[in-house]
């Protein structure tokens, strides 16, 4: 299946798009949504002194299928409409698609670039910054920031 | 192709890509120059290094196909098959960022080594096939 210009049954078209383009992004957005609704979940058993001390702002975790979908949501909108109807699709439109879709690397590089401790590992990270938790947090909690630190993960 | 010089609005929508594209070059170019500076790697900076890399080579596809036309379809079935590979990645990769996140915050020793891996493998063949399809 391409492509191909001679496609003119609008239902095989838009099955067509769906398949190779929409598909997958929809697949991705939920997962990564998903991902981290359950993330920020896990992140309650923390105390609310612990995450203050951390800096933390677990709810900075929803920028990550936010900046997804601002990307790719012009692009899927695009696809439905040039293979539901036979017309063009409004220019406002398609600028929307030509500055949000095409800056990919610009808005990854802004939302992932930005997080400067990723790039910490843990022989240099804020790990033992974890000691001035209060004594009164539980085991799970020190457990919890060990393996995110460990993922690379110490700055939400 | 949403910028054919052909229609009302073609030169505009020309240029916008032109200037989206070079942005968007630019930073995913500081982003993997970011990435490979900082040693040791550890799983989530191999994960950003991974978008940042898939980014950079959409974005020379951008670049690629403001400069084809009608009797250049060897650029344009590369373009084609490129794009389709890294977009896919792009989001793949995006994917496994959240599910490395929401592992690490739920399982203790987990394993990221193995799981990098596995995406890895995962990630080249649903591309691989995105992009036959």
């Amino acid at each position: 299946m391409t492509y191909a210009p001679e496609v003119t049954d609008w239902n095989t078209k838009l099955l067509i798009l769906m398949l190779v383009e929409d598909i997958p992004i929809i697949i991705g957005l939920i997962i990564t949504l998903a991902g981290y609704i359950l993330a920020i979940r896990n992140f309650r058993i923390l105390t609310k002194e612990f995450m203050n001390n951390m800096q933390i702002s677990t709810y900075r975790l929803l920028w990550y299928p936010a900046i997804l979908f601002l990307t790719f949501s012009p692009c899927l909108i695009d696809n439905l409409i040039q293979s539901y109807r036979d017309v063009e699709t409004p220019t406002g439109f398609e600028i929307a698609h030509l500055l949000l879709t095409h800056s990919i690397g610009f808005n990854n590089a802004i939302l992932y670039g930005m997080q400067r401790r990723w790039y910490q590992t843990k022989q240099n990270s804020s790990y033992n910054s974890t000691h001035v938790i209060d004594k009164q947090n539980n085991e799970s909690s020190d457990s919890l920031m060990h393996d995110l630190v460990e993922a690379g993960f110490e700055d939400f | 192709m949403v910028w054919n010089p052909g229609l009302k609005d073609g030169p505009l929508l020309y240029n916008l890509n032109l200037i989206a594209t070079s942005i968007s070059l630019i930073c995913s170019l500081a982003m993997c120059y970011l990435c490979f500076k900082t040693t040791p790697k550890n799983t989530a900076l191999k994960l950003i290094l991974a978008i940042a890399i898939s980014d950079f080579i959409y974005t020379i596809c951008n670049f690629m196909s403001a400069f084809e036309d009608e009797k250049r379809d060897l650029l344009c079935i590369t373009d084609a098959i490129i794009r389709e590979f890294t977009y896919t990645q792009s989001v793949f990769w995006v994917t496994c960022t959240a599910i490395l996140c929401y592992k690490a915050s739920k399982t203790h020793n987990f394993n990221q080594e193995a799981f990098f891996k596995k995406a890895v493998i995962i990630g080249l063949a649903i591309s691989t096939i995105i992009t036959i399809l």
